[in-house]
């Protein structure tokens, strides 16, 4: 269970590694949008770029629905905050550190002496 | 078209308003004596601190905690008083992936705003493994808030 957790996260840092992919998911977080659409922006051919939405896919960033013949995708929020989450923890490592750094020079209000240097 | 197989190398960035000189917080960082006093990581109740804060010098941080011990090296990659510290960061979270910390500091009126970026984490997978570590520290924080 907690494996597939961790390939499911290093499947979404994978699709996120990528700069057309990172902005079609960009571009998904104003609304779905059909591919056409989405590959619009982009200097490339449609299936070109029908390969990065499969990339979404798999890492379920993205989903697709199929009305007539047109595909429409939307953004998938929950990779993301796990991606958030794992990051958020680094994070919260050094805002503890700096809360304690803020406590100690308030403590020590008189000029800290200079480095002794090598130890 | 390729497909990246590697990880983006992802970071994090903090910031933070300190009530004193962009000197002092310098020497906060670089002074082991100092360090000792305010650098507490996990459930930490005593740390060994030798520092040697010239580029390509080494620094070891030796944490005694209530949730085992933690060891933190690395290497000072740019040191320029009291600006700009950068140094290679090793902890058992980041288990042999150089990661790479800038600590830089400004000074805005009396006090300094330091930004610290911390760059090239490992893999999530060794992040997640070392979950219960970082559970402990988000605890501790819970209690410093609460007192």
């Amino acid at each position: 269970m907690v494996e597939y957790q961790h390939q499911a996260l290093d499947r979404t840092l994978a699709a996120l590694a990528d700069p057309t992919r990172r902005a079609i998911i960009e571009r998904l977080r104003h609304g779905e949008a059909r591919v056409t659409e989405l590959a619009e922006p982009f200097n490339m051919s449609l299936n070109a770029v029908s390969k990065h939405l499969q990339v979404l896919e798999r890492a379920g960033l993205m989903r697709r629905t199929v009305r007539g013949r047109e595909h429409h995708c939307a953004l998938q929020g929950a990779p993301m905050r796990e991606v958030t989450a794992w990051i958020e923890r680094y994070r919260l490592f050094w805002e503890e550190q700096l809360d304690s750094l803020e406590e100690y020079l308030l403590r020590n209000t008189k000029p800290v002496k200079k480095p002794r240097g090598k130890k | 078209m390729t497909c990246p197989s590697d990880l983006p190398p992802a970071q994090v960035r903090v910031r933070r308003m300190l009530p004193a000189t962009p000197e002092r917080v310098f020497a906060a960082w670089t002074n082991a004596d100092s360090l000792k006093q305010w650098f507490r990581p996990g459930l930490t109740t005593s740390a060994e601190v030798e520092l040697d804060v010239r580029p390509d010098g080494r620094f070891r941080i030796f944490a005694h905690s209530a949730d085992g011990d933690h060891e933190i090296t690395g290497v000072y990659q740019e040191v320029s008083p009291p600006t700009r510290l950068v140094f290679t960061w090793n902890s058992p979270h980041t288990r042999g992936a150089a990661t790479l910390v800038t600590v830089e500091l400004r000074a805005v009126g009396g006090q300094t705003e330091l930004t610290l970026t911390h760059e090239r984490l490992p893999d999530p997978d060794t992040a997640a493994r070392h979950q219960r570590g970082w559970d402990l520290i988000a605890a501790k924080l819970e209690q410093a808030l609460l007192q």
